[in-house]
């Protein structure tokens, strides 16, 4: 059955797209508040650049 | 206007890969230096995620390129996007484009660039507009903290205010007393 095994193992493919989105996602979310913190304390203390 | 929001996307991702790729040549910008930049630095800190993520690359250029589109579907689909999540794409195709590169598929970085920058410009143009475009990524990441010397000088400036405010509290309770 062609369509039962384009859906196996498109199975696979789907879960590793989700997987790696969520990963980004995490990894872009702290990367974006550790800019903003970084930023934020360079306001602070170094108003001048 | 879209089409030069698009070229200027597609230039950046494509110098980024090129560098990423082992390039040796300057950047042709203060942005595209900046990305570089920022970019090698998140690659740096996450590196074995991204290196688990070249053997996605298996395919031809235009399935590559398809599954970066879906990621990035994916990846802004709660929440939107940010700077951070947009630079978290950006080194991530720039994964994809190394590993179709090491075998031997010399056009994929140029289709994996152009495929980023049509999504980015064409699906997500409002939002980059909204932000400033690569101006608004070059303030966010460019000012202070992107250079590792920085950071450690900003949080040096840091730490000695609060150590300074610290000194000067005691004191100031040692002459209430």
């Amino acid at each position: 059955m062609p369509c039962r095994t384009l859906r196996k193992s498109a199975q696979p493919a789907r879960q590793a797209v989700a997987e790696c989105a969520l990963e980004l996602r995490r990894i872009g979310d702290k990367a974006d508040l550790r800019q903003r913190i970084l930023n934020l304390i360079a306001k602070l203390f170094c108003p001048k650049t | 206007m879209p089409g030069s929001l698009k070229e200027e996307t597609a230039l950046l991702l494509q110098d980024y890969f090129q560098h990423r790729g082992g390039g040796a040549a300057l950047p042709p910008s203060a942005t595209a230096a900046t990305l570089r930049r920022a970019a090698a630095e998140l690659e740096r800190r996450e590196r074995p995620f991204f290196r688990s993520c070249a053997p996605l690359a298996r395919a031809e250029p235009r399935e590559a390129a398809a599954l970066l589109r879906r990621v990035a579907a994916q990846l802004e689909a709660d929440g939107g996007l940010n700077w951070g999540r947009l630079l978290a794409l950006v080194v991530f195709a720039g994964t994809l484009a190394a590993a179709l590169a090491e075998r031997g598929c010399g056009e994929g970085p140029r289709r994996l660039a152009e495929a980023l920058a049509a999504y980015l410009a064409e699906e997500r143009g409002e939002w980059l507009r909204e932000h400033g475009g690569w101006d608004g990524f070059c303030r966010f990441f460019g000012r202070h903290g992107s250079q590792p010397a920085d950071q450690n000088s900003t949080i040096s400036n840091a730490i000695m205010a609060a150590a300074g405010f610290g000194i000067a509290g005691l004191a100031f309770l040692l002459v209430v007393r």
